[in-house]
């Protein structure tokens, strides 16, 4: 939050500390399907993910900090 | 820097184990492409440019079990999963900040360079289609959450680890048909206004305490002073009632997809 009340948080990635991993999922797990029907692998996986990680985001926060201190 | 071409005669044998993991396509750089130091998805390979007709698709060779045969077993794992996103999201990220580039979806894996090259042939349009729809743009993700008591103590007493769990889940399904109220409705509609395009938020976060709403943009980076003004007039407005989360610049993630109009 920033000094001058404004409910509003700005992350910048150069900052990527602050990124939540939940927010790099959503970028790279969701979209970015440049080339639609070429994928040999079928992501049938990821609504399972999704599951996953609604219901454990607090483990998926340790995960992430965890790659951050190595 | 790898600049091979698809000819079978000179085609490099790919050992029978291994496949290309893909990040991103971006056009020919004046000068030499530029050397990524990020690491790669698998922690270990190079990440190394392959020419594809006008563009560089940029790849690393990795362990076939791991990224084909069973990827969707492997991101099951939320650790390795993790791991493995954060890595795309650093070289994609590396990669634009010298480039246009165009993102690749987590898990796009060929088996062959060949393969590569003939995909990426087949879609030339569509790739130039969205090479100048990304122009100059940056994605920003933009989150709404109200702010409001917390209905449930974080500390509530649980019987069993199932029970818990059951309740945690039960506090992060978000409210299904819930209609936006018209506040936040005139929110999305001014940044769309200033967006090349909006895209929706991505499944992961979707359940996060308090989310109202979220989605992303497309900007200019000549509009990126609107944007920031935009959010300020409103995160104002709005105080105690709303709180809005912005991420980016993102590599353009969500705008490069052939369902992009």
């Amino acid at each position: 939050m920033s000094s001058n009340g404004e409910s509003i948080t700005t992350l910048s990635l150069e900052g990527e500390d602050e990124i939540s991993l939940l927010d790099i999922l959503d970028h790279v797990l969701n979209s970015g399907a440049v080339i639609h029907g070429s994928i040999v692998i079928s992501l049938a996986g990821v609504d399972l993910v999704y599951v996953g990680l609604n219901v454990i985001l607090t483990s998926v926060e340790t995960a992430l900090r965890n790659i951050k201190r190595e | 820097m790898a600049t091979k071409t698809a000819s079978r005669s000179s085609k490099p044998a790919v050992a029978p184990a291994q496949v290309l993991y893909l990040y991103a396509i971006s056009q020919m750089p004046e000068g030499a492409a530029p050397a990524v130091a990020a690491e790669a998805i698998d922690g270990a390979a190079h990440v190394e440019s392959i020419r594809c007709g006008d563009y560089l698709c940029w790849v690393s060779r990795v362990s076939k079990s791991d990224f084909a045969d069973q990827l969707n077993e492997r991101m099951q794992d939320l650790e390795w999963l993790a791991t493995a996103g954060l890595r795309h999201q650093r070289v994609v990220g590396e990669l634009s900040s010298h480039l246009a580039v165009l993102p690749t979806r987590f898990g796009t894996v060929f088996m062959s360079e060949d393969s590569l090259a003939q995909h990426a042939k087949e879609r030339k349009r569509a790739l130039r289609t969205a090479f100048a729809r990304v122009a100059n743009a940056d994605e920003w993700g933009i989150k709404v959450f109200a702010i409001a008591a917390p209905k449930q103590s974080p500390v509530a007493k649980d019987a069993s680890g199932s029970e818990y769990l059951k309740r945690k889940a039960q506090l992060l399904r978000p409210s299904a048909g819930t209609k936006l109220d018209a506040e936040v409705q005139e929110f999305i509609a001014t940044l769309t206004k200033l967006a090349v395009a909006a895209s929706p938020g991505g499944k992961a976060s979707a359940g996060q305490p308090g989310l109202v709403w979220h989605g992303s943009f497309l900007v200019r980076h000549k509009d990126r002073k609107k944007l920031e003004s935009a959010l300020s007039k409103f995160a104002t407005r709005w105080k105690d009632a709303r709180r809005i989360d912005c991420t980016g610049p993102w590599p353009p993630y969500s705008f490069v997809g052939e369902h992009v109009q």
